[in-house]
């Protein structure tokens, strides 16, 4: 068994959790839009990764031509970013700069998912589900104000470090790649702790839910981004760790449930 | 050569009959099961083309393509009658139920004719495995639709959802049955499974829409 395969298979153990328990929260909640959408993205991602856990099982090292379960992935973006737009709705207050340059971040990834993999048509319908995910999570962090205007530039700033040193690896001689790709690497895994970690902050200091959720969505979306510009040993870490996030908007979830923040 | 067209043609005849004589829900019922066939006969050229076309093997269609065509193609009519009539929940499970009963028996008539039925075990690996996945996967769909009726959210998210459910469970249906041994025991197991969680689901919806109705 390796590694990758492993580290699908915690990740998958901890969404039939987030299924079981979204369930119940469903039911508590009188089936609210948020609840509902959630559920299904929630049963989405397990049957993906079911589908993931067979395949290597049964297919091991060999690359799938298309598959069912890629639709099932943007799927589960959709779905999850109409349960956050039910969590947060758009209040209209202006976004205009972030949506630039989160629209610019996803070319960007599209561009560099299609270098790695050479699947135009997979990795440009996924770029664009897991795009419109992506704005959904960064207007909801800031109509909700979760990060501090400093820190929205230094989130600027990481991404497009990020997506230069990533594309520069295409074009440096030999010796120099390993290290741009370990700098690449601690740029994304310092990027995933700090939304986990604001996060389980907000979870623990029962911040307003509006915040918690997105920041629990954030957490997700970038270890999502994290997962697709990584390989091996880091993919596989990136997979175990994206548990956290999942638990976090079970979480984040329930809470506003429980507080009667239904829209 | 099985003349898969002149089998259609000679099980919808009397079936196209019998509407004339039908009423109401069941008229429904039969109408989804007729359209069910037909899509069947017409998934099946679409996958094979599309099988040629991508280069990919008899085993290699139907685990990674068929389930993707399958889907799209059994959501149509449902799709049709929901954006042209706006049904409520109950015409779309009878819908979805006809659609994916259609389709799977004639699926099993031809596979029938192909492989033969003397064998028990392939007979009832077709009707409890193969034939209940195409009614759950068009279950699962008129669910997510019935849902994001109630909840005033039928949008291009959630139709999509329920859609990409349906094609993943199919997927993985597929792949698990593709190789022999547990994985394939497994896959066997799942779709009965699945209806009884679903049947579970479709009570408890009925017996909430009832309470509903009685408070107003």
């Amino acid at each position: 068994m390796s590694v990758e395969l492993f580290a699908i298979m915690i990740q998958t153990a901890a969404m039939a959790f987030l299924v079981i328990r979204t369930i119940r929260i469903a039911g508590d909640s009188h089936r609210s839009m948020m609840t509902v959408f959630f559920l299904f993205a929630a049963i989405s991602l397990l049957v993906n990764n079911a589908y993931w856990v067979a395949y290597d099982l049964l297919r091991p090292e060999t690359r799938m031509p298309f598959a069912a379960n890629e639709i099932g992935e943007s799927a589960s973006f959709l779905l999850l970013a109409s349960s956050l737009s039910a969590a947060v709705p758009d209040s209209h207050e202006g976004w205009k700069s972030e949506l630039i340059g989160t629209i610019l971040f996803i070319l960007a990834s599209v561009g560099l998912w299609i270098g790695w993999s050479g699947e135009w048509i997979q990795d440009i319908l996924g770029g664009i589900t897991y795009g419109y995910f992506l704005c959904i999570v960064i207007r909801s962090l800031k109509q909700t104000e979760a990060l501090s205007g400093v820190e929205w530039r230094l989130l600027a700033a990481g991404s497009a470090l990020l997506i230069a040193a990533q594309t520069s690896i295409f074009a440096l001689p030999e010796p120099f790649k390993a290290p741009m790709d370990l700098f690449c690497y601690i740029l994304m895994f310092a990027g995933m702790l700090f939304f986990i970690i604001r996060g389980i902050l907000y979870l623990r200091r029962k911040e307003e839910s509006g915040k918690t959720i997105a920041m629990a969505f954030a957490a997700y979306a970038w270890t999502t981004s994290t997962i697709y510009m990584s390989a091996g040993i880091w993919y596989a870490s990136a997979a175990v760790v994206i548990s956290a996030p999942l638990l976090m908007m079970l979480f984040a979830v329930e809470g506003m449930v429980k507080r009667h923040d239904l829209r | 050569m099985i003349y898969a067209e002149n089998i259609l043609i000679c099980i919808t005849v009397p079936l196209l009959i019998s509407i004339l004589f039908l009423r109401g829900k069941t008229r429904l019922l039969t109408i989804f099961f007729l359209l069910g066939m037909g899509i069947c006969l017409l998934a099946a050229y679409i996958s094979g083309f599309a099988g040629l076309v991508g280069g990919l093997g008899k085993n290699d269609t139907a685990v990674f393509l068929s389930p993707v065509i399958e889907e799209c193609m059994k959501c149509l009519p449902m799709f049709f009658y929901f954006f042209l009539m706006n049904p409520g929940g109950e015409e779309l499970f009878l819908c979805a139920v006809g659609t994916g009963a259609g389709f799977s028996l004639f699926e099993n008539v031809c596979y029938m004719l192909t492989a033969g039925a003397d064998r028990l075990s392939f007979i009832l690996i077709r009707s409890f495995a193969v034939g209940t996945m195409h009614i759950v996967s068009m279950l699962t769909i008129a669910l997510g639709l019935s849902f994001a009726i109630r909840l005033k959210a039928v949008t291009i998210a959630s139709v999509t959802g329920a859609v990409a459910l349906a094609m993943t469970f199919h997927g993985l249906y597929n792949l698990l049955v593709s190789e022999p041994g547990i994985s394939a025991e497994i896959g066997y197991a799942l779709p009965l499974l699945t209806a009884i969680l679903m049947h579970a689901i479709y009570i408890r919806m009925r017996e909430e829409g009832a309470k509903g109705t009685e408070k107003q």
